[in-house]
């Protein structure tokens, strides 16, 4: 062989890639040829370079946030594959708005389920279904869910807390509507209340609705069945408040309301702070599907109600908002913007991050931000999340002195670098909002302000709206999460590793749901539901 | 490269994923982010993408776990979903060449800091000369053509045999062989000054 093929075999014999019989003659050459071996050094001397490049070393936070995405997945993932009835279960009844008017806000998800139907809990008074056609047939032999566990009309869902279910007969339709397609189905309408069809088709209540609507409200003291205060210690970071009132097995549900100027600029800075905490919708405005709003008198006021829904991994999700007594010529609205699902030690960051960026929703000094907590304690019943949030056995949010094992993990925690690394989550926000100085103020400023609405309807003005030092205080006691990271680097100790691994399963989640309220300037009352949204977002 | 006892655990750790259990891809995770990551990096030379794509490639690789049919091993998979991110990433700054020596720039700017520190000479005009030397390196393996590039990284600076290579980047071994060879001519080219 002559030298150019040899040098071109040189490369693979230094590699030890060559079969015997050709490596045998390289060789062979090299002995007899000093143009060649000098060659082979040369290229050993390249490799050499090569090899004594330093190895970079993955930032930390990969893992976590891989972790942590793959966490929310399983936790968002719906159980099962088909489509099917939809289940419609009442999280929440009510809360206050201190100001003028009473607020009602009613939450219902819809989630379109199946395969777990045999799991779920037979007492009716709690579970609702609603859609009809296709769907209905659907449900084959399952006549008890057909019929609803108390006999009665299984198409209707609850408007309040321990208060009323509305019950939509045959041939009427829920604000909720179910879809299986991505297709509205058909709604029904009723002469009274005033409709706002999107894409459309209208959904519209029908009599039952409408007349349920007309009972009294019930009395606010009776129905927000929580403790605002201890609620509000909590939100400021100050979990060592005993005794939650949160039913055990269900996450707890928040809600923030901002004022804003533009919903639509709010909404993405509210995804943008969010983001930069690593934490990420699980449905926002933009991705609502379906949106109807229904205005229905109640108690003599004007009350608006808005449906949304929105479609996550095959699941539909939907629900259902309404705000009493801020009929025509109201001044503001109130629009669910985005639910996200966060880390319960994640909470007060996010809520002191939004709050601080309450000068960029509007103007500085508004002090119309309202935090609201919305649980679920009803007395007796059975947790009624949604079913495959069910399923993690852990969206326990108890409190509890701290013990040996989170002490340790609190220390490993401290350890590493904090979870809310501002580069990555800056970076992202950037891209949002093309406004990296929102985090950033955010993150220097954090000084909530918060107005806390008491059981009593009272608002307990601004007892938190504390200055920088103190406020920096409220959110010290933040008890670390234990990480995935940090499980895997105890795991020497046998014992302690299965308790963290315990520990790990309680995964924290609580939902946050974020409302824009938005001056509503008379012509522009219908032109948020009359847009079309667009029909997915990722 | 990797043993026939961390392949076994790789493919425990799909399985237990698989399961829903997301601790166990943590443990893949742990185990391949500095490669993949040291990788993607080397393929691109800006550690703010590279730290992305290794994010995205370990999402990409969770989400199309069902898709992992054991033909090949696990971390040639992984490897192969990472080298194609950063290939693609390539292309895409391809349509904005200044892109790529900007960033190129201020990744090597900012790298500074971490390379310095991970040295371990004790001499400062050593670390120094080697952090220049390091940053030549990485230039002249930025401007190889991308075919060149991967095969090169993931033989000199990975150290995998022809067979995993080829299995990564989908091609035969014949070709990864003469890819090589015209890798390491055109990578020496342009060192020639930094060589003796």
């Amino acid at each position: 062989m002559n030298c150019d093929a040899i040098r071109e075999q040189l490369s693979a014999y230094l590699d030890g890639e060559l079969e015997a019989e050709e490596a045998e003659q390289v060789r062979e050459h090299l002995a007899s040829c000093e143009a060649c071996r000098k060659e082979l050094a040369s290229l050993e001397e390249l490799t050499g370079v090569l090899r004594a490049l330093p190895r970079h070393k993955a930032p930390g936070e990969i893992e976590r946030e891989v972790v942590t995405y793959i966490e929310r997945d399983l936790l968002l993932r719906a159980p099962t594959r088909s489509q099917g009835w939809a289940v419609v279960r009442k999280t929440l009844g009510m809360v206050t708005l201190a100001a003028a008017s009473a607020l009602i806000a009613v939450g219902v998800y819809v989630q379109f389920h199946q395969g777990e139907r045999a799991s779920l809990p037979e007492h009716g008074a709690r579970e609702y279904f609603a859609g009809k056609g296709r769907d209905a047939d659907d449900l084959g032999g399952s006549e008890r869910f057909k019929k609803g566990a108390d006999g009665r009309d299984v198409r209707r869902f609850a408007l309040m807390d321990k208060t009323d279910s509305l019950g939509l007969k045959e041939g009427d339709t829920g604000l909720v509507q179910s879809h299986t397609e991505g297709t509205p189905r058909v709604a029904q309408t009723v002469p009274e209340g005033e409709i706002v069809p999107h894409a459309g088709e209208a959904t519209v209540p029908g009599p039952a609705v409408a007349k349920a609507l007309e009972r009294p409200t019930p009395e606010i003291e009776t129905v927000v069945a929580f403790d605002a205060e201890q609620s509000a210690a909590k939100l400021s970071g100050d979990t060592r408040v005993g005794g939650s009132q949160v039913s055990p097995a269900g996450p707890e549900v928040f809600e923030v309301v901002l004022a804003a100027d533009d919903f639509e600029s709010a909404r993405n800075r509210v995804v943008a702070v969010a983001a930069s905490l690593g934490v990420h919708p699980v449905a926002t405005e933009r991705s609502f599907e379906y949106a109807g709003k229904a205005r229905l008198p109640v108690n003599g006021r004007t009350s608006q109600f808005w449906a949304n829904s929105w479609r996550r991994d095959g699941t539909i999700y939907g629900e259902v908002t309404g705000q009493a007594g801020a009929g025509p010529g109201g001044p503001e609205e109130s629009r669910l913007a985005a639910v996200l699902a966060v880390d319960e030690h994640k909470l007060p960051q996010l809520v002191a991050r939004l709050v601080a960026q309450r000068s960029r929703f509007r103007g500085d000094g508004y002090a119309g931000d309202r935090l609201r907590r919305r649980d679920q304690s009803g007395e007796g019943e059975p947790a009624t999340e949604v079913a495959h949030v069910k399923a993690m056995p852990s969206l326990r949010v108890e409190d509890r002195p701290p013990d040996a094992v989170e002490a340790k993990l609190a220390e490993a925690h401290r350890a590493e670098d904090r979870p809310t690394e501002p580069d990555e989550s800056v970076r992202q926000q950037a891209e949002v909002t093309r406004d990296e100085n929102l985090t950033r103020s955010g993150e220097r400023e954090v000084a909530p302000r918060l107005s806390t609405v008491l059981p009593d309807g009272k608002e307990k003005a601004d007892e938190l709206a504390t200055p920088k030092d103190e406020a920096r205080q409220a959110l010290a006691p933040i008890p670390p999460k234990p990480a995935v990271r940090d499980l895997k680097e105890t795991f020497a100790d046998e014992e302690l590793k299965q308790q963290l691994q315990k520990r790990i399963q309680e995964v924290r989640l609580v939902y946050v749901r974020i409302y824009l309220t938005v001056p509503k300037p008379p012509a522009r009352e219908t032109a948020p539901a009359a847009e079309p949204p667009p029909a997915t977002r990722d | 490269m990797a043993s026939l006892e961390a392949q076994t655990e790789d493919l425990r750790c799909v399985a237990a994923t698989r399961d829903g259990r997301p601790d166990a891809f943590a443990g893949i995770v742990g185990r391949y982010q500095d490669r993949i990551f040291n990788t993607i990096y080397r393929l691109l030379g800006d550690y703010q993408e590279a730290k992305d794509l290794t994010q995205q490639t370990f999402l990409k690789a969770y989400m199309s776990l069902a898709r992992f049919r054991g033909n090949s091993s696990f971390y040639t998979w992984l490897y192969r979903i990472g080298v194609n991110a950063a290939l693609d990433e390539r292309k895409r700054r391809g349509r904005n060449p200044s892109f790529l020596t900007d960033s190129f720039a201020l990744a090597s700017a900012e790298d500074a800091g971490r390379i310095r520190r991970s040295s371990e000479s004790d001499d400062p005009a050593e670390k120094v000369l080697s952090r220049e030397r390091e940053e030549t390196v990485t230039r002249a393996i930025a401007g190889l053509d991308e075919l060149h590039r991967s095969v090169l990284v993931l033989r000199d600076i990975e150290g995998m045999d022809y067979e995993e290579i080829s299995e990564v980047l989908s091609c035969p071994r014949g070709t990864v062989k003469s890819r090589l060879y015209r890798a390491r001519l055109a990578l020496r080219d342009r060192l020639r000054d930094l060589m003796t």
